[in-house]
């Protein structure tokens, strides 16, 4: 079909330039709206998104719509763990991906992406949060306590 | 330290929506602990803006009242989003009654004495006496505008009376309104005499639906409903679909449900019906997989199935065997809120050791108490109308959630009726300390209007 073969043109905050196929970059509801309304064939600048963090992106976008699209022979299961691969990066990233998911709005990987965070903070007490996180203790002893005494069998039943 | 290069990106760094949006996939427990790691998560998680899934799914609540010695009892929690069983602390048991009672987010005895606390609270409260006292009357919760200060009041319908240690079963006793702001009861009218012989909870159901307690024969499939505003009953129907040998009227989503055990041709089977309100119209909507039926029962003769107890309320029906010692069986049924399609699973084993527990507190061995309660719902009363507001999608990226509903239409009510008292109850039943927030919001919104109130209870 003539429309798959469509290529669209970004660049990115690093000045990096990557031509897509536009069913791959319409994954994005933003470059969608940009390509909609745009004029054709200009580059849509995405700002705020690094040439890596995009061409990662791409290529999460590339695998969903090839495995929708029935071009790649592909079974929700694989699918769900090349997912779970992708977001086995470093938390820099992992943070990264999250803003770009947003702002490009692709829901499945803002999905998949907050899902990945959350996991990473269910289960523990505070202070391995924090230490997962790197976040300072801003409470007094007495407020923390206070917190926790409110729902202590929330903090005595870890696990979920 | 928590200084970061701005360049490298932490969680701290995501704009707080989208910190929001991680915590909102995160179960009840996870939930609370988080609030705990800084104040910015504190407030994040406090926020009337924040929502989860985790506040609408209602909860499904096993209390064991032991008689002999109170540190036998136990209490369980299941939350159905993280599928996991919690222990909760013991309840306390004011006066060493037996009758106890579990409804809407509350606790209750009825004798000797009528004391009420919110679940999880344990801040036990008497009230002046019933004018009849009764042992398991149908109790409900129901908010209402006109009683100033507290929002609620307490419906008391049916029961039994004790006369000289027997049971009084041929007694009509009055229905009782309970009003916490003037500690009185008012008397209504008694429930018609149709359900006469057998008017206590044991053989009835009960549901709370648009603005009418509704009672129903588990076995009689006698249907009457008391309006709380006119303080009248219905006339009493018959709700019997073929085929039905005991069933439970359930609120569920926006409509009401028949669920009960059938005796099929093609042998026992637990359904599920949709029943028009206005008509008493019934339709199939759903049948329990037979496995699943019978992982509830010991073996599969039929006075086993007999004890299959069901209570559900907003998207979730709980189908549990009251009989089955040390195991309680359990298993539930999500009815979807956009297409009403049901999906029914196994509700994991409680986390043993789990102490014998009877219902049937004639036995006076000790008791279990069921009761299920959802996470969070606000009602308001616009002067007519006593509505349940919720939020509609379960979708985790859904920002519509219950308490910006609430907000909404708490700022649509202001700019409407700015001259008339206006009422706010936030049940919000597990975020205790969470929700502190959230009231004061509420009521400072509120309080720029003229008269107006919003009461919180904290569970």
């Amino acid at each position: 079909m003539g429309s798959t073969s469509t290529k669209i043109k970004l660049r990115t905050s690093d000045q990096k330039v990557f031509e897509v196929e536009k069913a791959v970059a319409v994954q994005s509801q933003t470059i969608k709206y940009f390509y909609e309304n745009g004029c054709p064939g200009s580059v849509i600048h995405v700002h705020s998104v690094s040439g890596d963090i995009l061409s990662k992106i791409l290529d999460y976008c590339k695998k969903h719509v090839n495995s929708a699209a029935g071009k790649e022979d592909i079974s929700p299961e694989e699918l769900y763990e090349w997912d779970t691969n992708f977001v086995k990066v470093d938390q820099n990233t992992l943070f990264d991906l999250i803003l770009a998911a947003n702002c490009l709005k692709i829901e499945s990987l803002l999905d998949l992406t907050c899902q990945t965070v959350a996991n990473m903070i269910k289960g523990k007490r505070p202070e391995e949060i924090r230490t997962t996180f790197n976040i300072k203790n801003d409470y007094t002893p007495e407020a923390e306590e206070a917190v926790r005494r409110e729902n202590k069998w929330a903090f005595d039943m870890l696990g979920v | 330290m928590s200084d970061h290069n701005p360049k490298e990106p932490n969680i701290n760094s995501l704009s707080l929506d989208l910190t929001q949006l991680i915590f909102s996939s995160l179960p009840l427990p996870s939930l609370l602990r988080a609030s705990a790691v800084c104040k910015l998560w504190n407030s994040l998680i406090s926020s009337p803006s924040f929502t989860s899934p985790c506040l609408s799914y209602p909860w499904f609540f096993l209390f064991g009242l032991h008689n002999t010695s109170s540190r036998n009892n136990q209490s369980f929690a299941f939350d159905p989003l993280s599928n996991a069983w919690f222990l909760l602390p013991r309840l306390d048991d004011p006066s060493s009654s037996s009758a106890f009672l579990g409804s809407n987010g509350f606790f209750f005895t009825t004798t000797p004495n009528f004391s009420y606390t919110p679940v999880l609270k344990s801040a036990w409260r008497f009230t002046s006496p019933l004018k009849f006292s009764r042992l398991n009357p149908l109790l409900g919760v129901f908010y209402d505008g006109s009683s100033g200060g507290l929002g609620f009041k307490f419906i008391v319908v049916g029961g039994v009376r004790f006369i000289g240690g027997l049971v009084d079963i041929e007694d009509r006793l009055a229905v009782e309104i309970y009003d916490p702001n003037r500690d009185s009861w008012e008397l209504c009218p008694a429930l018609p005499a149709d359900f006469r012989s057998g008017n206590s909870s044991q053989s009835l159901s009960s549901a709370l639906f648009k603005g009418k307690f509704y009672i129903f024969g588990i076995y009689s499939c006698f249907v009457s409903s008391f309006d709380l505003r006119n303080r009248v009953w219905s006339e009493v129907q018959t709700l019997r679909p073929p085929g039905v040998i005991f069933s439970f009227l359930i609120p569920c989503n926006d409509m009401l449900v028949l669920a009960g055990m059938c005796n099929a041709p093609r042998g026992p089977s637990f359904n599920l019906w949709k029943i028009n309100e206005t008509t008493l119209e019934f339709s199939e909507i759903s049948i329990m997989p037979q496995s699943l039926l019978h992982s509830l029962v010991e073996s599969e003769e039929d006075e086993n199935f007999a004890s299959l107890k069901c209570v559900g309320m907003g998207n979730l029906m709980y189908v549990f065997n009251e009989e089955y010692h040390q195991k309680y069986p359990s298993c539930l049924c999500e009815i979807s809120a956009e297409n009403g399609k049901c999906s029914w699973r196994r509700v994991p084993q409680l986390p043993l050791p789990v102490n014998k527990f009877h219902k049937d507190s004639s036995a006076i061995d000790a008791l279990l108490v069921i009761l299920v309660i959802r996470g969070g719902f606000a009602y308001y009363h616009d002067g007519c109308k006593l509505s349940l507001l919720k939020g509609k999608s379960n979708n985790r990226l859904s920002r519509t959630p219950q308490i910006v509903v609430a907000k909404q239409n708490h700022a649509e009510m202001s700019l409407k009726m700015p001259a008339t008292v206006q009422f706010f109850i936030c049940q919000l039943l597990h975020l205790n300390s969470l929700l502190k927030n959230i009231v004061s919001f509420l009521f400072a919104e509120s309080h720029k209007e003229i008269r107006s109130q919003c009461v919180l209870w904290m569970l």
